[in-house]
């Protein structure tokens, strides 16, 4: 469904450069990206999303060759065929809980009733159904965070990138989030990339990829 | 790019910065709406002024400032005028040229001015009793529409005329007046102002007075001394503050009639050459008296005015530049520090036309609350614009 070859990436500033030579994930599959902090795997995660540009090599998502993209299409596609969960869960403090979830929908011109009860359900599986109408600003990180994952999978994207999405939630909170994501990729078969370090998440996907090797 | 979405997460935006953004479109709408208000008020100044000096061809007075004269005689603004004999009636009469109406303006009544009057004056304003009738006697007054509505005054109460100054024991006496009427609104200064008789105008300057009768007073306290043609008295005699039925024959005037003063007197030109006979002789009189034609003051009054205007309109532009530098300013500070939150929507792959999109509509709907402030305030000014002017030249 989405797979990466020969990735080459290096920030202006040089501190340092990573290098991926194959990784892929399949339809309904879930994999994770382990690895110590300050090895790239935010990075990863951004040049599979097109967020950032590799300076050689290629990501596909389906058939279709995303590095080939235009800035603008890259754009519309991100927006439509990725669900992304951010580090920081990059929610409007002057948003709503409902508002934040469809915000990228709304944006993108695709929202509509569906989507707004597909919203409510998630919210509600998440258990932060309560909180449908507060501002994201008055929220705990453990439910801001959880947020971001319905903002993530509300429009039913094919892949899934999560950036820690359990980071600030309890064991509890963790497992209810996991087990959704997992749920999520088998249901809808989409691919369901999750950046982690915890070992227990491990254990809840389909296989787990290693960044060793891959800085320089 | 969807339009919907962006006007929603600008809306969102706006109505959560509530107090920043509602300064800033009354800063605007202020801003905007000063010319405007400034022109406004000049077009409404200058329709009141033209109206009410238009419909009053001369005005006979002291030498001294015409503008203050013509104030006088058609606002009843009170300045300490100059006044003239009241003789001048006769001499004007005497021309065969012009009607005449005696005003005398000095003395007032809790702020309202107290014009003494005849009554060809209402007949020349046009002005009818809505309430009541007319004073007939010494004493009586009738009132203009909006203080009685104010002061709820209404026909059978009664109005006190206020002393000049509070501890001249030997000045004017407050003179307690008798309404009788309540005058039909004309939307003008006579709205604010208490009608008498001129006479009347003379009792509060104590050129006439009553008192009891000191003929059949014996009481050593009060008559020093009696002769067959004349009578001294003391102060310990009773001075009356109101005109009665019982007490109006006491009433007298002592005095030369035409020497009584007046502060203006308005003369009504048989026709136009009339007028100009007037002015004429009027080019150089040597007794101290002016006849002026009240356009021609408003005219230069409303001149300088509009040289004023053109000057504030000048400062109100470069302050308007200002404050629109002012207002990108603080959208372009404010689009600066939410540069994270806008990298974070293009993350997600928002698109450049949609970001740029919710930029423009945070700008629209702020420019649209300054231009309801606008709206807002060009409706206050035609609805009370006019109101305001008439207070403010009270």
């Amino acid at each position: 469904m989405i797979s990466a070859r020969d990735l080459r990436f290096a920030y202006d500033s040089g501190e340092f450069s990573l290098s991926v030579p194959d990784f892929s994930a399949a339809a309904g599959e879930a994999v994770g990206i382990a690895g110590p902090s300050g090895t790239g795997k935010t990075t990863f995660l951004r040049l599979l999303s097109g967020i950032l540009k590799p300076d050689a090599g290629s990501v596909s998502i389906g058939d279709q060759n995303t590095t080939a993209l235009t800035a603008s299409v890259l754009r519309v596609m991100r927006l439509r065929q990725l669900g992304l969960v951010f580090q920081d869960f990059a929610l409007l403090d002057y948003l709503t809980v409902k508002d934040n979830i469809l915000l990228p929908s709304r944006l993108g011109g695709f929202s509509d009733e569906a989507l707004s009860a597909r919203a409510q359900n998630l919210v509600e599986r998440l258990e932060i159904g309560k909180h449908w109408g507060r501002l994201s600003s008055e929220l705990s990180q453990g439910e801001r965070q959880r947020v971001a994952v319905a903002r993530a999978l509300v429009h039913s994207p094919p892949v899934v990138l999560a950036d820690e999405p359990t980071a600030s939630l309890d064991v509890k909170r963790k497992m209810l989030v996991m087990d959704l994501l997992k749920e999520y990729a088998a249901e809808k078969n989409a691919a369901l990339i999750v950046v982690t370090h915890d070992a227990e998440i491990f254990a809840r996907l389909d296989r787990v990829v290693d960044t060793e090797g891959w800085m320089s | 790019m969807s339009v919907r979405g962006s006007l929603h997460l600008a809306w969102r935006y706006i109505a959560h910065h509530q107090a920043r953004s509602t300064l800033l479109a009354l800063s605007l709408g202020l801003t905007l709406a000063l010319p405007l208000l400034v022109r406004g008020m000049m077009d409404i100044a200058q329709s009141e002024f033209r109206a009410r000096a238009d419909a009053t061809p001369l005005v006979l007075g002291a030498k001294g400032s015409a503008l203050e004269l013509t104030l006088n005689a058609l606002y009843f603004r009170r300045h300490g005028m100059e006044t003239i004999p009241a003789g001048q009636l006769d001499v004007l009469r005497a021309t065969r040229l012009a009607g005449t109406i005696p005003l005398h303006v000095r003395f007032h009544s809790q702020g309202a001015p107290i014009v003494g009057t005849s009554l060809d004056y209402f007949s020349f304003r046009n002005i009818r009793i809505a309430e009541g009738r007319m004073m007939t006697r010494l004493g009586d007054c009738v009132v203009g529409s909006k203080l009685a509505r104010e002061r709820g005054l209404h026909p059978g109460g009664f109005l006190y005329s206020s002393p000049e100054q509070v501890f001249d024991l030997a000045g004017v006496y407050p003179l307690k007046m008798r309404i009788t009427g309540v005058l039909d609104e004309s939307r003008t200064a006579d709205d604010d102002a208490v009608f008498v008789d001129v006479k009347t105008t003379w009792l509060i300057a104590g050129i006439a007075h009553g008192h009891e009768d000191v003929a059949k007073n014996s009481d050593p306290n009060s008559v020093l001394e009696k002769r067959d043609d004349h009578v001294a008295v003391t102060n310990a005699v009773r001075m009356f503050t109101e005109v009665t039925d019982e007490n109006f024959s006491s009433f007298h005037f002592h005095g030369d009639p035409d020497s009584f003063p007046l502060t203006a007197i308005l003369a009504l030109p048989n026709d136009e050459k009339s007028q100009a006979i007037l002015l004429g002789r009027h080019l150089n009189p040597a007794d101290g008296t002016q006849l002026i034609r009240p356009t021609e003051q408003m005219d230069a009054l409303l001149t300088s005015l509009f040289q004023a205007q053109r000057l504030a309109l000048a400062l109100l532009v470069v302050l308007g530049v200002a404050v629109f530098l002012i207002a990108a300013l603080v959208f372009a500070l404010s689009f600066k520090m939410r540069q994270r939150e806008f990298a974070t929507l293009a993350e997600i792959g928002v698109g450049r036309g949609t970001l740029a999109m919710v930029k423009i509509f945070e700008v629209v709907i702020v420019g649209a609350s300054a231009s309801a402030v606008v709206l807002g305030i060009v409706w206050l000014m035609d609805r009370w614009g006019a109101e305001l002017l008439r207070v403010a030249l009270r």
